[in-house]
């Protein structure tokens, strides 16, 4: 079991045994469907396929992906500039970092979900808003995940480097900056998946297109094949984003994630 | 003195500037709303306060924080349950790990956001969508940080174990359980402030109380002080939910934390 773990073994195991989860899953929710009994309210997943084909064909889906998509994205650089600029000010400064601690052991409990209505308020119920919230939700765990990566400096390599002769600003960019940048990085993976959360939030309440906007208007027409069919494409599109974000990071910044 | 190499590797929060923070932050709203000077944008900082009293003092508050939190509380422990099983199970076994991956590794892509309409079709208006939507964002944290955790294991100290003699039982409750805790308790804490973070998204199924409850409808009266209010109890019960289960759990399970 737990011995012999031979890396080879196991990814020769995984892809062979990948069509057993996806086929048991169908499998189940096909089950599941008919002992539900109503399959305008619980499509099986030939239904699901078929409307989520009919979409694609349409063009319906593309659209609307790409529409939280170029949000998702705007919001995700905004977020991460302003996240990695606060994690960059606690690093400097403690002062800073005792006077932002406080806010931000606070509004770690407070999802972009609840900022929804009163950013509509403040920003409009336009693009903004919805960047804005995405922006928050993204500079928050970038912040956080910084100001975790901040207890991770360790007084060794700070001692090391000053017995060189480095001069503070030498540690500062040599030291502090590349133990930070692990951390950054796995904050901005986290705020990638939790901006998709955010994007379909927000347009679930106020939009007039995008994925979130197609599920609640599916709910409205009680089509749950359509929610179904957006879900497929949520999951699907975080997927590929996580899996690019970590490829992207990995050739890039590859030299500080020992 | 001390040398600049030394200064400040982490500052722990100084309590003296935080709360200077705290009243600092306070005073700014209340400048702010004054300039602005409305109610919809923004309501006064003295304003918000009065009222988190008056209602307290009313009863009209405890009771949706009183559920709010059942509801956490309900989905973290469940989900924390299931998360933990399937982490070390997929961590354990080669064969369940193939099997599980895949699924994990597509469901939590899902926002739980996603899910209110299904859960609303299938489980009704009552409590249990509402936790369930809760169960799930909380198993996928603490199912990724257990399997992690399973993975990490050093090898030799299985082998040792082996060694002595240990058969797989053995292995399995003084060795692999003892060592994944302290990865399950960080899992956990983490999805503790999702719970409260996706409260709201789950009291959007046809809430009557709760906090979630109070911060969706007053923004059809455009009532901005009451989802301010809403939000600060909030953040202040999570903020309190999480030094509590820190020194908890630390109490517990002292004996495997250690470094």
């Amino acid at each position: 079991m737990l011995l012999r773990s031979k890396m080879l073994s196991q990814n020769w195991m995984k892809a062979l045994l990948l069509p057993v989860p996806v086929i048991g899953f169908l499998l189940l929710w096909e089950f599941a469907s008919r002992s539900f009994g109503v399959p305008q309210l619980f499509p099986d997943p030939k239904t699901t396929g078929q409307t989520f084909l009919e979409l694609l064909r349409s063009g319906v889906l593309l659209s609307d992906a790409e529409v939280s998509l170029a949000r998702i994205a705007a919001g995700f650089m905004l977020g991460s500039v302003i996240g990695i600029g606060l994690g960059l000010l606690c690093t400097v400064s403690w002062v800073a970092a005792s006077l932002l601690s406080p806010y931000i052991n606070f509004l770690r409990f407070i999802s972009g979900v609840a900022w929804i209505s009163i950013f509509m308020v403040w920003f409009g119920i336009g693009e903004t808003s919805k960047i804005v919230l995405i922006a928050y939700t993204v500079a928050f765990t970038v912040a956080l995940s910084a100001f975790a990566g901040l207890s991770e400096i360790k007084l060794a390599h700070l001692r090391a480097a000053a017995m060189f002769g480095a001069t503070p600003r030498q540690v500062f960019i040599g030291v502090r900056i590349p133990t930070l940048i692990r951390s950054v990085i796995t904050g901005m993976r986290l705020s990638l998946g939790n901006a998709f959360l955010v994007i379909v939030a927000a347009e679930m309440v106020q939009a007039d297109s995008g994925l979130g906007f197609s599920i609640i208007a599916a709910r409205n027409f009680l089509a749950p094949d359509i929610i179904f069919a957006v879900m497929l494409v949520i999951g699907l599109l975080g997927f590929l984003a996580d899996r690019g974000f970590v490829a992207l990071s990995r050739s890039m910044l590859n030299r500080y994630s020992r | 003195m001390t040398r600049y190499w030394e200064r400040k590797v982490w500052v722990g929060e100084s309590p003296m500037l935080a709360a200077a923070s705290l009243l600092m932050g306070f005073l700014i709203w209340e400048f702010l709303s004054r300039i602005i000077n409305s109610r919809l944008i923004l309501p006064s900082a003295f304003d918000v306060a009065g009222q988190l009293i008056t209602t307290t003092m009313q009863g009209h508050l405890l009771p949706h924080i009183y559920t709010s939190l059942v509801r956490i509380l309900a989905g973290f422990v469940a989900g924390s349950l299931i998360g933990a099983a399937l982490g070390i199970a997929m961590g354990v076994s080669g064969l369940l790990r193939a099997l599980l991956d895949p699924l994990a590794n597509f469901f939590r892509f899902i926002p739980p956001i996603c899910w209110i309409s299904p859960f609303l079709i299938w489980f009704g208006i009552g409590e249990t969508p509402k936790v369930l939507i809760i169960t799930y964002t909380v198993t996928f944290m603490v199912l990724l940080s257990t399997y992690a955790g399973v993975r990490a294991i050093p090898r030799n100290r299985i082998r040792a174990a082996r060694c002595f003699g240990a058969g797989p039982l053995f292995l399995f409750f003084r060795v692999v359980l003892p060592s994944v805790i302290r990865d399950i308790r960080g899992g956990m804490r983490i999805a503790l402030g999702n719970a409260f973070a996706t409260v709201v998204t789950a009291e959007m199924i046809a809430a009557q109380t709760g906090l979630g409850f109070i911060i969706l409808t007053s923004r059809n009266f455009g009532a901005t002080d009451q989802i301010i209010l809403a939000m600060i109890c909030l953040g202040a019960c999570g903020f309190v939910s999480d030094r509590a289960f820190d020194v908890a759990s630390r109490g517990a399970f002292a004996n495997y934390l250690r470094s």
